[in-house]
């Protein structure tokens, strides 16, 4: 940990390396904040689960697309003859 | 193994002393982040090079070509074409197979790659992506144009109209129509999706306004948080996984344009995966083509390494020979089918009246590719591009075998002919080729060439869990 800013609203620090982020992410969820992020120019491995988030909700939407698409099919070809 | 513990395991590890594994680094000579980032974003942002308005206006000029000749088909007629009877289809369809082909290997290193964890396609898969739109683009052309009058181009897609015409849908050109647009835009998304954290970067590094708004609008407010991060590896990996089977369904389609008619030479069930083998096989002849020169034009040595052009070069070749291996059984099968006709198609193929393409194909398409078998082809990079022009001649060559050769003789000797293109047909497909340069001209120009979050997500540096 290079440098931390203490203000009265929010705190922010920067990392050299994916390991202190990683690191550091664990140590921030374990003391209990809600509101916080971190933010890196690639995706770091494993650091969703190590953040506390729940598993993404995109696959939800594609699959509710899949099935828009296939009742359209199913509407369109195989009911309306 | 499990029963053994971790502090046993170490002993054996020291008692055997193994080799160390040397795993060939994707970015050479150890360089930061940073220069990755300067690097990318430096050949959009610095002043542009004076090769690059030369390219930029003789591909212009060659695309005119396409222009003027799709001008004077429209004001004239499809007569303009040497397509005539019994060759139909001519070098429309040869150009189109040849163009959609081409697409395939971008999909292929996006997606098939992407979820088979292949860490090396990270620094090619950018330019490949935006190959295969481009190269999609250009082969819509050929049927979007042989219908005639184009003005009815949109009588393809099932929209009910006034006249009660509707598509044929037991036609393979039809589901072509669906396979194709359905691929163009899956490609499309896959391309721009990955390109969000890059247009990110882009939009915070510029200087001039309109730099800011374009690649802030395209770069939809991303801020490298890793909330976005999780739902964007979510989106690719399922974007890979569902343009995964388009991979195959595309060119299987294609295929079934030539073998759900009843001619002999095209009548056959290896088809759809010969075609697919082909398509691959063209497609990374082409991307070879391509970023050769852009690795050498830009100094991306570093990040395009020999492990790069290796790889595709043995994907070329176990392509190319699967290619050989199809060519082999069709004669193969002529035979042992006793089907006469059959017969007839495949010995017209090789000694008949188009015998000269025939050998073409073969020599660029079965001979050729065996040369990077040899490590020292392999590292000779103006040979590997040389041997990469002429896939793409054998690629485009084999479509013309296969849809002349067959065509031109068919079940009646009465019928037979000779089909020739005309000046219009040398020229349109000719500024094709200006056309798609121009696209990748700019596509050099004014986007990110490579995905930066994914080239650095592949260095050491990632590795979150590494000693540092």
């Amino acid at each position: 940990m290079s440098e931390v800013m203490d203000i009265k609203y929010a705190a922010a620090a920067t990392f050299d390396s994916a390991k202190d982020l990683y690191d550091a992410a664990g140590k921030v969820r374990e003391k209990g904040y809600k509101n916080w992020e971190c933010f890196s120019p690639i995706p770091v491995h494993g650091l969703d689960a190590q953040m506390g988030y729940p598993r993404s909700k995109v696959p939800r939407f594609t699959l509710a697309g899949g099935f828009t698409g296939f009742f359209h099919w199913y509407a369109h070809c195989l009911v309306y003859e | 193994m499990s029963e053994v513990n971790q502090a046993e395991q170490h002993d054996i590890l020291k008692k055997v002393d193994p080799a160390p594994w040397k795993d060939v680094p994707l970015v050479l000579n150890n360089r930061s982040y940073k220069w990755v980032t300067d690097k990318i974003c430096g050949i959009v942002e610095s002043k542009t090079p004076t090769w690059w308005w030369w390219c930029f206006i003789t591909a212009l000029c060659i695309a005119s070509f396409t222009g003027m000749g799709l001008v004077y088909l429209v004001s004239t007629g499809v007569g303009v074409w040497g397509n005539n009877n019994p060759v139909n289809w001519g070098w429309a369809i040869v150009n189109f197979v040849f163009w959609i082909g081409i697409g395939h290997a971008g999909t292929l290193i996006s997606a098939v790659l992407c979820l088979l964890k292949q860490k090396w396609r990270t620094s090619i898969n950018r330019a490949s992506e935006a190959m295969t739109v481009f190269a999609v683009l250009c082969a819509g052309i050929f049927p979007l144009f042989h219908v005639g009058r184009v003005w009815f181009a949109w009588w393809l897609f099932p929209l009910p109209n006034a006249n009660a015409i509707w598509p044929q849908f037991r036609s393979p050109l039809e589901w072509d129509v669906f396979a194709v647009s359905t691929y163009a835009t899956v490609s499309i998304l896959f391309w721009y999706m990955g390109m969000i954290p890059d247009m990110a970067v882009l939009r915070d590094r510029a200087t001039q306004t309109w730099r800011k708004y374009f690649y802030g609008f395209f770069a939809m407010g991303w801020r490298n948080a890793n909330n976005h991060w999780r739902n964007f590896e979510m989106a690719y990996l399922l974007l890979a996984g569902l343009s995964t089977p388009l991979v195959l369904s595309v060119h299987t389609i294609v295929s079934f344009d030539f073998a759900v008619a009843n001619l002999p030479g095209w009548h056959t069930t290896i088809f759809p995966p010969y075609f697919v083998a082909g398509a691959i096989f063209s497609g990374f002849g082409m991307v070879l083509t391509l970023l050769l020169p852009v690795r050498a034009a830009f100094g991306l040595r570093d990040l395009i390494t020999q492990k790069h052009i290796d790889n595709m070069c043995m994907i070329t070749l176990a392509t190319g020979s699967l290619v050989g291996y199809a060519y082999a059984m069709e004669f193969f099968i002529a035979w042992y089918g006793a089907n006469s006709y059959e017969g007839f198609a495949f010995i017209n193929r090789a000694f008949g009246n188009y015998w000269w393409s025939y050998w073409i194909m073969i020599s660029c398409n079965v001979i050729c590719p065996q040369l990077f078998w040899f490590k020292k082809i392999r590292e000779n990079t103006p040979l590997v591009w040389i041997i990469s022009i002429f896939v793409n001649v054998g690629m485009w060559f084999e479509r013309f075998v296969i849809a002349n050769t067959t065509l031109s003789r068919d079940f009646l000797p009465s019928s037979w002919g000779y089909y020739s293109p005309t000046v219009v047909d040398i020229f349109t497909f000719f500024g094709t080729f200006g056309f798609f340069s121009v696209l990748f001209l700019l596509f050099l120009r004014f986007l990110p060439l490579m995905p930066m979050c994914e080239v650095k997500s592949v260095m050491p540096q990632a590795n979150p869990h590494a000693d540092h």
